[in-house]
């Protein structure tokens, strides 16, 4: 290369450099206000369930929680769930009994409730941030990706096997078939932790818990309605997906 | 003077310390807070955003599931206030799992009104942005808005007919145009001065009867039963309404589509009414010009 080429490629580089440099300015990096690195947590959240079709949910879970660093963390809870039909399995049994018991039917599927609940997973929040709320009130958060599991304790109430038929015109049942069980969980959340200040934070989150389902088939109504043993259990039940809302405040020590 | 004493006096007025300014006396004031203003690196007022969003599935279906696509135009008029215009396709809409299950197992099926179904439509809404922040994210920095929005369209509707069996698919009515409300929230993410990633929940809403399927009412229904029943659909003596043509011919598999007659009537003659909720989970990639 010769030497013009050289000033003149370096002369180029000279007149670039402090423009780009002006063009596209470090962001400043400012340190976290909330880190939660080593620190231990309490929460607790009351959770609804979302999507109902045939069970709906309510939880009231307490959880405890701590934090290797700041982006990975180890939580364990336990959770007390009320739970019930919905309108809508009610009137489907309803219906179902309206009409006389010849032949054989199958159970429906998604309808153990949730009563209790033991889980423990991992937390992983890559994501820390903050917004404004309102001109003065600036917002730190972290956003998390839950993964864990552990047991459920559920039960189950039947809309297709009456036991005891206490009106045909009315649909009304005086003993549904009714079965509990503890089972295998896995869960997943998605949530965030809304900081109040150093020592707590507002969490919300939306939580799926996914259990094994359970239910029989070929169910003689006739026979079940004369108190007899019918039915046979699915041999491929499939699996139960229970989507919560959790709305609660961590404890940060 | 010289070149050589200019270089010398401005070297040495370059290297002189700069004076030190005198401290701020609101730093030490309890009741003041020093805040940083950083101005946007990307404005959105009066630009123009194209959002495809290709794949958006149902979310929470109880009776009819959808699978549909969308395209979002928003204009920002200023940087907290947009209006988006959204037509949105619907490429898959059927029974849904639970629909079928109570269908097959103890055999009871969903009133007409709450079966009914979306193919497409267009709603329009304003758009709001009341929260803009940034975050740190696998090293580096994500901008992003919170959005709310509302607003109202059109849609057009239809219902199954025949259900999907040994002798063919499932067929469809049309049960016509209906408004559709919408309302959703979600964050839109800014990557550089023109690429955008939305991430939406969208719930598009429908309500009303089932009074016409193709156009016909209870009685033109009842006029075609009764060409039925005398040898073919003629479609003579219907409204004008009335599509008499849907229900002639064969569907796929050598369905004779005049049966479908009868289950239309079925379901006109149901009645009631329902509100239907179509939540999608809608991701979105867009550009801003």
């Amino acid at each position: 290369m010769s030497p013009i080429r050289v000033l003149a490629l370096a002369g180029l580089a000279a007149l670039l450099a402090p423009v780009r440099a002006h063009a596209s300015p470090e962001p400043p990096v400012q340190p976290r206000l909330y880190p939660v690195g080593g620190r231990f947590s309490l929460a607790a959240t009351v959770g609804i369930s979302v999507f109902d079709t045939l069970t709906r949910t309510g939880t009231l879970e307490l959880r405890a929680g701590w934090d290797f660093n700041e982006w990975l963390g180890l939580d364990a809870s336990v959770t007390g769930a009320l739970s019930g039909h919905t309108a809508l399995a009610d009137r489907i049994g309803q219906h179902l009994l309206q009409t006389p018991p010849a032949g054989t039917v199958d159970d429906l599927s998604d309808l153990w409730e949730l009563k209790a609940m033991a889980l423990a997973g991992v937390r992983l929040a890559p994501v820390y941030g903050k917004f404004n709320l309102g001109p003065d009130l600036p917002i730190r958060y972290q956003a998390y990706l839950w993964l864990g599991g552990g047991a459920a304790w559920l039960d189950r109430t039947s809309v297709v096997v009456c036991r005891n038929v206490t009106s045909r015109e009315e649909g009304t049942c005086g003993d549904w078939l009714t079965e509990s069980r503890v089972t295998p969980a896995v869960s997943v959340a998605l949530g965030f932790r809304l900081f109040t200040g150093l020592h707590g934070a507002v969490v919300l989150e939306l939580r799926s818990i996914v259990w094994k389902d359970d239910y029989l088939l070929g169910v003689d109504r006739a026979a079940a309605e004369a108190g007899n043993v019918t039915g046979h259990p699915a041999p491929s039940p499939g699996f139960t997906n229970t989507m919560l809302v959790q709305l609660g405040y961590a404890f940060i020590f | 003077m010289s070149v050589l004493g200019a270089i010398v006096l401005v070297t040495a007025l370059g290297a002189s310390p700069e004076p030190t300014p005198p401290p701020d006396p609101l730093t030490t004031s309890p009741n003041v807070q020093f805040r940083v203003l950083e101005p946007k690196p990307f404005p959105d007022a009066l630009r123009h955003e194209l959002t495809l969003q290709p794949f958006v599935p149902q979310v929470g279906s109880t009776f009819t599931t959808h699978w549909l696509s969308s395209f979002t135009y928003t204009f920002h008029a200023t940087e907290w206030l947009g209006l988006r215009l959204q037509p949105f396709w619907v490429w898959h809409a059927a029974r849904s799992r639970f629909s079928s299950e109570l269908l097959s197992r103890v055999r009871q099926d969903a009133a007409a009104p709450s079966s009914v179904m979306l193919q497409w439509g267009v709603v329009a809404a304003p758009e709001w942005s009341p929260v803009r922040g940034k975050f740190a994210a696998f090293g580096g920095i994500v901008r992003y808005g919170l959005v709310i929005f509302a607003g109202a369209g059109v849609g057009s509707t239809e219902i199954e007919l025949k259900i999907a069996d040994s002798s063919g698919p499932a067929t469809y009515g049309s049960t016509g145009l209906r408004m559709v409300a919408t309302g959703g929230a979600g964050f839109r993410m800014q990557f550089g001065d023109r690429w955008t990633v939305r991430l939406e929940v969208q719930d598009l809403i429908h309500w009303g009867s089932v009074s016409r399927i193709n156009g016909c009412d209870a009685a033109d229904l009842q006029i075609l039963d009764d060409q039925r029943a005398a040898g073919g659909i003629t479609g003579s003596g219907v409204s004008g309404q009335c599509n008499a043509r849907a229900f002639q011919g064969t569907a796929s598999g050598g369905y004779d589509r005049s049966n479908d007659v009868g289950i239309a009537q079925a379901k006109v003659n149901e009645g009631g009414t329902d509100t239907l909720h179509v939540v999608g989970v809608y991701l979105g990639f867009g550009v801003q010009l």
